[in-house]
């Protein structure tokens, strides 16, 4: 199915979000506190599948609890369809929120449970008995309806809350660790939802720590780390390298991959070592690398502009984030390796988001 | 709504929910703390309007109003709420002074906590309530508190430990003040059973004298109930033979629900003294009230208005002399009678007392030096009335009163009492522990 | 209204599903059936034995209800984060803690019922002319209110403290608003001034459970106006709840979580 292009309009926005947890305590004596979210500016558009990734305690939950209007903004803006989530409780008629590993009521059955959601929004119960039966039907959970929820596995946990975020077919969907503890057909199955809800023209709001199905999934990224922006941005920005380009070939000799190691980064592409890839700048590497090929008759596999996985992506941005700042480390009592060694951190290359 | 506004709402709810609680406590005190007299349906406007004045006087504004008694019938209720300062008050002033109106089904003195006053607190005997009294301040379990002290305290009965009993009923009816058997038995054992443990007369005395106190006590918490009314007259009558105060009491208790015999009790005691037309009344009220089946009124009637009626009238009218011989005349025709049919003679207590009363009336109307002499004779009657019957209390209370104002004592046998002591009472016991005698002088130490 | 209404229907279903619910009624039936049984041993008026302990049990059930259910409750669900799943909905947190007391005044209500029967029989068993007068009905309503009154105190207090927390203090509120005339009376005597006026602020701050006794009436046979529970007791109850879920409101509007 074709998906639809996300739409311009924001439906999410936060501006210079701050957010400072304190104990009474530390209120009084006018401490510090902790840092949870330093200025946060991230727009969400309508229809997108929109992520936020970050190590733990980097402000993911933070950020999340203050667009569900759970917590109050130390400083800065946050805004869910142009309201404050916080004082405008009718803005949540309009979203929907899987919790990461959801709790419930454990002496309600399913019906009971979801009929009981459907209260709080305020939908007509005859209304909510059709969609609830159903979500139930479409999550497979109707045989198990009328059990009590405590008697439920952590997958149907699971798809239970799945439901309970559907009910009210809501505009956005928030998402926390939507596959964790699924098999690999849950997982599949969840995806496949994700990819459902966004032709639908929902906006989904998604945090988790799988790179690769955030890879699959989502249009634009938000990185965090210690409350701080590090990665802000379409997937293509983030992951793609600008000016250059990989060149793949095969039943190369020796002396081809010499010359190939000495245009760029060279690299086997598969186990076997019988296929290589070299990563050129743009322009004349690329023509002598290919020339190189051609002249030695191996296999020209592909040439591509080069892109990155998410994970190297993270991978950089927090260790950069951690050398820049170690004793932060030594603050949060971390000790990381990178904070007792205080590198000094690389320039940052062209086109990158600076921080 | 703006959050502001709507936390400056909350602020106001909560300042006027705090200043509303005070008005409202004010009238529930009020309420709790009304005296309420609920009438017996068939009361008649006369016994409200003495329950309105009774109000009155103890400086109340009772108002009369409809309402249910405790079984459900509609009747009438006095109510007057009670001056805050005078809460503590309540029963010693209030429900004394009320409860003995007519017809009166209930008084109470508002609906009142479950607790102890803490003043009382301090005279209770810690050692023998401890944690029960305790528990019960907090409200809790009062009634059963009550009656484990109270089986405790006859097992401190049955084990010699008598002396217990009124600190432990006293315990026992601060939690439970309508614990109508406490206040009757306690009075029992100090007038009866420990009584005739004493060690003297006085001791005797004094220890019915607690008995009937204490009873009295709970008559305002208990006081349209029988119970309390008829232990204390029955003990003005048979203990002490005061058959005044008996008939008194007596009277009160058939205000309320009441067995059968209670009207004859008042007969018999004004028979005693003797004041036969009350007698005759009461045995009247009995008939009339319980009919047929109350074969003995009728016997009373008939042998009463034979043996001393006329002499009664006479005695009445001032013909002591007179009096005298016609009461002379219908007990011997009595007597003969008894014995032509075969029949045991009558009991002579009533002809006794009413020749010794005779008697006194006279040397009473008497003046000058005739008037002591007249009082011997009705000494020398009531001493041959007292050793005619041995247990005949009021003849001996009579011979110690006249002995005492005349100083006559010496003509009273050693050990003479009328608590109903043995006349050897101080037989057994060391001198110094004879309550009447002075203890014997210690022996001089030889040199 | 709907959310109310659909949160205080979850915490009914929630509550009365439990097994501790059930232990608790068991016992409070179990308090009803001693006292009959115990009434044999003591002395005359069995049915007033009946109508003490019984009615003291019925107001100790209660107490154990409002403290297991108003102090638990909250914190559990926080604690567990059900309460995101509710609070993400448009639901305010005055509507929450609003169902949440009507839930759990729905289920205090329903086993005070159960009991109240059986003890409605024992009275009508014992009583000698077996006439079962307003005031028992009226004392089992007044326990009731002052049950409510706790529910909410314990409310109160959860959000703003632990379970722990909540279950002592509440019972404290109990004994002091028990024996409010002694604290007044402690108020008033004594040399220190500190001491009476932190007795004289007790007697006024916490409710005068006094006001919902009516044990005396009953054990006297003193017959009780309906009007007077409808109104001034009935006012008394408002007005307490109201202020303690006003303060309840006033302090979980500014919890996070």
């Amino acid at each position: 199915m074709a998906e639809a292009p996300p739409s311009r309009e924001v439906v999410i926005r936060t501006t210079d979000l701050c957010k400072t947890y304190r104990t009474g305590l530390e209120q009084m004596v006018g401490a510090a506190g902790v840092a949870a979210l330093s200025s946060l500016n991230m727009e969400v558009l309508r229809g997108e599948v929109f992520s936020m990734i970050g190590p733990n305690g980097s402000g993911k939950t933070t950020t999340l609890k203050l667009l569900m209007g759970l917590i109050f903004p130390s400083s800065g803006q946050v805004e869910v369809f142009g309201e404050n989530p916080r004082t405008n409780t009718e803005v949540k008629r309009r979203i929907g929120f899987m919790p990461d590993g959801p709790y419930f009521y454990g002496h309600l059955n399913g019906y009971e449970l979801l009929e009981f959601y459907g209260g709080l929004l305020g939908m007509e119960p005859a209304h909510t008995k059709r969609r609830v039966a159903e979500l139930l039907e479409r999550l497979e959970m109707t045989t198990r309806a009328r059990q009590r929820v405590r008697t439920y596995s952590k997958g149907m946990l699971q798809r239970v809350g799945l439901a309970h975020a559907l009910l009210n077919d809501p505009e956005i969907i928030f998402m926390d660790e939507p596959t964790s503890g699924l098999d690999p057909v849950g997982t599949r199955d969840m995806h496949t939802l994700v990819r459902q809800m966004k032709a639908e023209g929902k906006t989904v709001f998604l945090c988790s720590h799988f790179l690769t199905e955030i890879e699959d999934l989502c249009d634009r990224v938000i990185l965090l780390d210690r409350g701080r922006t590090l990665r802000y941005g379409t997937l293509d920005e983030l992951l793609a390298e600008p000016g250059m380009m990989r060149v793949t070939g095969s039943a190369l000799p020796a002396a081809a991959r010499e010359q190939l190691a000495r245009l760029g980064r060279l690299s086997a592409a598969d186990d076997a070592g019988e296929t290589v890839e070299v990563i050129v700048a743009d322009g004349a590497d690329v023509h002598a690398a290919l020339e190189c090929i051609r002249s030695h008759n191996g296999h020209l596999d592909g040439v591509a502009p080069m892109r990155r996985t998410l994970e190297e992506v993270f991978m950089e941005a927090v260790e950069r984030q951690q050398a820049d700042r170690p004793w932060e480390d030594a603050e949060r009592g971390l000790g990381s390796k990178i904070a007792a060694e205080a590198v000094h951190p690389e320039p940052v290359a062209a086109g990158e988001q600076e921080v | 709504m703006n959050s502001s506004v709507t936390k400056r709402l909350a602020w106001v709810l909560v300042v006027a929910a705090v200043a509303l609680q005070f008005p409202l406590q004010e009238s529930i005190d009020r309420y709790r703390n009304t005296i309420r007299v609920i009438m017996y349906p068939d009361a008649r406007d006369t016994d409200i309007a003495q329950a309105q004045a009774r109000f009155t006087e103890l400086g109340l504004q009772p108002k009369v109003v409809s309402a249910r008694g405790a079984d459900g019938r509609p009747t009438k209720a006095v109510l007057a709420p009670l001056p805050r300062a005078e809460w503590s008050a309540t029963h010693e002033k209030y429900i004394r002074g009320l409860h003995s109106v007519p017809r009166v089904n209930q008084v109470v003195a508002g609906i009142n906590e479950q607790g102890i006053p803490l003043d009382q607190v301090q005279q209770l005997n810690i050692q023998d309530v401890g944690i029960i009294v305790m528990a019960a301040l907090i409200g809790g379990f009062r009634k059963s508190a009550a009656n484990v002290l109270w089986l405790q305290n006859e097992e401190n009965w049955h084990s010699g430990k008598g002396y217990r009993t009124i600190p432990l009923a006293r315990a026992v009816t601060m939690l439970d003040p309508n614990f109508v058997d406490a206040w009757v038995l306690t009075c029992w054992h100090l007038a009866y059973n420990m009584s005739v443990e004493a060690k003297s007369p006085d001791e005797a005395a004094s220890l019915i004298a607690q008995g009937l106190k204490f009873a009295e006590e709970g008559i305002p918490w208990n006081s349209t109930t029988y119970e309390i009314y008829q232990e204390i007259g029955w003990t003005y009558y048979d203990k002490l033979q005061n058959y005044e105060r008996a008939a008194e009491y007596m009277k009160q208790a058939i205000e309320h629900r009441h067995p059968t015999y209670l009207e004859r009790m008042i007969a018999h005691s004004y028979e005693r003294l003797p004041e036969i037309d009350k007698a005759l009344k009461w045995y009247h009220v009995s008939q009339q009230k319980y009919g047929e089946a109350d074969q003995t009124a009728r016997g009373a009637i008939e042998t009463i208005t034979e043996r001393y009626l006329n002499a009664w009238q006479l005695f009445r009218r001032g013909d002591y002399d007179g009096a005298e011989r016609q009461l002379e005349s219908d007990w011997t025709a009595a007597c003969e009678r008894c014995s032509r049919a075969g029949r045991t003679l009558p009991s002579s207590t009533i002809y006794l007392h009413f020749r010794a009363r005779i008697a006194e009336a006279r040397a009473s109307a008497a003046k000058g030096g005739e008037r002591a002499k007249l009082y011997e004779q009705a000494f020398s009657a009531w001493m041959a009335a007292a050793k005619e019957n041995p247990s005949d209390r009021l003849a001996r209370r009579r011979v110690l009163t006249l002995a005492d104002n005349f100083g006559w004592k010496d003509r009273v046998p050693k050990g003479y009492n009328d608590v109903g002591l043995p006349e050897n009472w101080a037989k057994d016991l060391a001198p110094e522990q004879r309550g009447r005698s002075k203890p014997a002088p210690a022996p001089a130490k030889k040199s | 209204m709907q959310a109310v209404l659909a949160i205080a229907k979850a915490t009914y279903r929630e509550s009365i599903r439990q097994r501790v619910l059930l232990v608790v009624l068991l016992l409070g039936l179990l308090l009803i059936g001693v006292s009959v049984a115990f009434s044999y041993l003591s002395t005359g008026e069995e049915f007033r034995f009946v109508v003490d302990f019984g009615l003291t049990g019925f107001i100790l059930i209660g107490l154990g209800l409002a403290v297991i259910l108003g102090g638990f409750m909250i914190p559990t669900e926080i604690d567990r984060r059900i309460v995101f799943t509710v609070l993400t909905k448009p639901v305010s947190r005055a509507q929450y803690l609003w169902g949440k007391l009507l839930g759990a005044a729905l289920t205090i209500l329903v086993v005070d019922v159960l009991m109240g029967v059986a003890f409605v029989a024992a009275y009508y068993w014992k009583q000698p002319q077996h006439n079962v007068p307003l005031a028992l009905y009226l004392a089992l309503v007044a326990v009731f209110l002052q049950t409510l009154i706790l529910l909410a105190t314990a409310v109160f207090l959860s959000t703003i403290s632990s379970s722990a927390f909540t279950v002592i203090a509440t019972g404290f509120v109990y004994i002091v608003g028990s024996v409010n005339k002694y604290v007044t009376q402690l108020s008033q005597r004594g040399d220190s001034v500190l001491l009476k006026t932190v007795f004289g602020v007790l007697a006024k701050v916490i409710p005068n459970f006094q006001n919902f006794d009516l044990r005396q009436a009953l054990l006297t046979s003193t017959p009780v106006d309906l009007g007077h529970l409808a109104g001034p007791v009935l006012g008394y109850t408002v007005v307490y709840v109201a202020m303690l879920m006003a303060l309840a409101w006033l302090l979980f509007n500014e919890r996070e979580f």
